[in-house]
């Protein structure tokens, strides 16, 4: 029995885990190509500290707000309600995702009882995340995903 | 001459010159760190005499001293400040009277005034206190002169009283020379968390991976009751960074800290992961 949920990934296979009988990933993976769109639309957030989604490509870039980065990360507490990524790049073949937050003015990720638990519907994904503080609570933010295939 | 021709003669003189720099410095780096000097080298105050075998004689008259200073009768003193110390700062010129004493960490000399030769033994007083701010001073660094904060013990009242005369040399001591100083053992000198980073001990300034010792060691107190799971705490309370298991990459990583070169407190200091995100709003 792993003490919380990092332990718990590190103990398995590292992506996913069970806790209370739901799948908590440590990490997101979505198979896309070069001019997809992501459509990223935040409907909750924890006010306790600032909350974060990260979107990393696989041999590609991102394109939003007039740059091209990997990986990118939308904060709450910078960027807008919704967001719109363009997947760059010849060989892009798939985005990571995965939660972070600021805590004690230090970006985290992967500590404590962090993960995010995911709904899929054809291509919107909902994707409810706990960030590593206290207990788990699949509340601390709440994204929606929709990729759609250029 | 055609500018192709131009071309290949001005790349050939730069590769030429390029060379011969590559081969100065090669010959010279050996040169630059050698302690030898050829003879031919020197200026003739710097020649050493030679015998007639050709080994320096210099060190022969070193030994053999011509001079020999007659036994004085009275045990000399350099001049002694009154004040909350000991031992003179250099030990080499500690006179042996004064050297007798030395082992005594907690009795001072008493000298009422400042003769240049004292006929006998000194008699011993009680040491006088040292304010706590000023012990944690002095524990702290033995280097450089520093403000002594001392409070007068009764000898030092009892000295003060008769004359009421501001003693300004009561209030300068030299750090290293109080008896304080001398009774400090190795666990006070000792850094502990509250304290600044670049705290020197014993005239060493710490290197840039005891001050990160010092950082994780000050910051697991601070982050007792966080999103660090108790591996990481320990790992922190012994001196070393706490690490995450990278789910993406399949590796373990280490926190990274940035400024602590210059830093002497846990505020100067940034953690971070290493993690290259980039918030494409946060400028705009």
């Amino acid at each position: 029995m792993s003490s919380n949920l990092a332990a718990a990934f590190r103990n398995g296979n590292g992506r996913k885990t069970k806790w209370q009988g739901e799948v908590v990933h440590s990490f997101f993976h979505i198979g896309v190509k070069e001019g997809d769109t992501i459509e990223v639309k935040r409907l909750d957030a924890s006010p306790t500290r600032a909350q974060a989604l990260k979107i990393a490509v696989d041999k590609g870039s991102l394109r939003t707000n007039g740059v091209v980065l990997s990986p990118i990360a939308i904060w709450t507490h910078t960027s807008p309600e919704q967001v719109t990524l363009h997947v760059v790049g010849r060989k892009a073949r798939s985005i990571d995702i995965w939660n972070s937050w600021s805590f004690d003015g230090v970006d985290s990720s992967w500590l404590g009882n962090a993960g995010m638990i995911v709904e899929s519907t054809d291509n919107v994904h909902t994707l409810r995340c706990s960030d590593g503080l206290g207990e788990p609570t699949f509340e601390d933010l709440i994204v929606q995903l929709t990729v759609r295939h250029g | 001459m055609g500018t192709a021709e131009i071309l290949i003669v001005f790349s050939t003189l730069m590769a030429l010159i390029a060379l011969v720099t590559i081969g100065i410095d090669w010959i010279g780096k050996p040169l630059k760190h050698r302690r030898f000097i050829p003879r031919i080298y020197r200026f003739d105050d710097e020649k050493l005499p030679v015998d007639e075998y050709g080994n320096t004689t210099l060190g022969n008259t070193l030994v053999e001293p011509t001079y020999h200073a007659p036994q004085p009768l009275l045990a000399p003193l350099p001049y002694v400040q009154p004040g909350p110390y000991l031992q003179p700062q250099v030990a080499g010129h500690m006179p042996a009277a004064i050297s007798a004493y030395a082992p005594v960490a907690s009795s001072v000399v008493e000298i009422a005034s400042p003769t240049v030769a004292v006929p006998t033994q000194p008699p011993l007083v009680e040491a006088p206190q040292l304010a706590p701010v000023a012990a944690a001073s002095s524990t702290v660094s033995n280097s450089a002169f520093t403000d002594s904060l001392a409070t007068p013990g009764p000898a030092a009242s009892q000295q003060d009283a008769p004359d009421e005369e501001p003693d300004l040399f009561a209030h300068s001591t030299i750090a290293g020379t109080s008896t304080v100083m001398a009774a400090t053992t190795a666990p006070e000198r000792a850094w502990a968390p509250g304290m600044a980073f670049d705290m020197t001990i014993d005239d060493q300034k710490p290197s840039l991976a005891i001050k990160a010792e010092r950082f994780w060691m000050a910051t697991a107190e601070a982050n007792s009751n966080s999103h660090f799971d108790q591996d990481d705490i320990d790992r922190m309370t012994s001196g070393k960074a706490p690490r995450r298991f990278n789910p993406i990459t399949g590796r373990t990583e280490a926190m990274q800290l940035t400024g602590l070169r210059q830093a002497s407190e846990r505020d100067d200091v940034r953690m971070r992961w290493p993690d290259g995100s980039v918030d494409p709003w946060s400028s705009s």
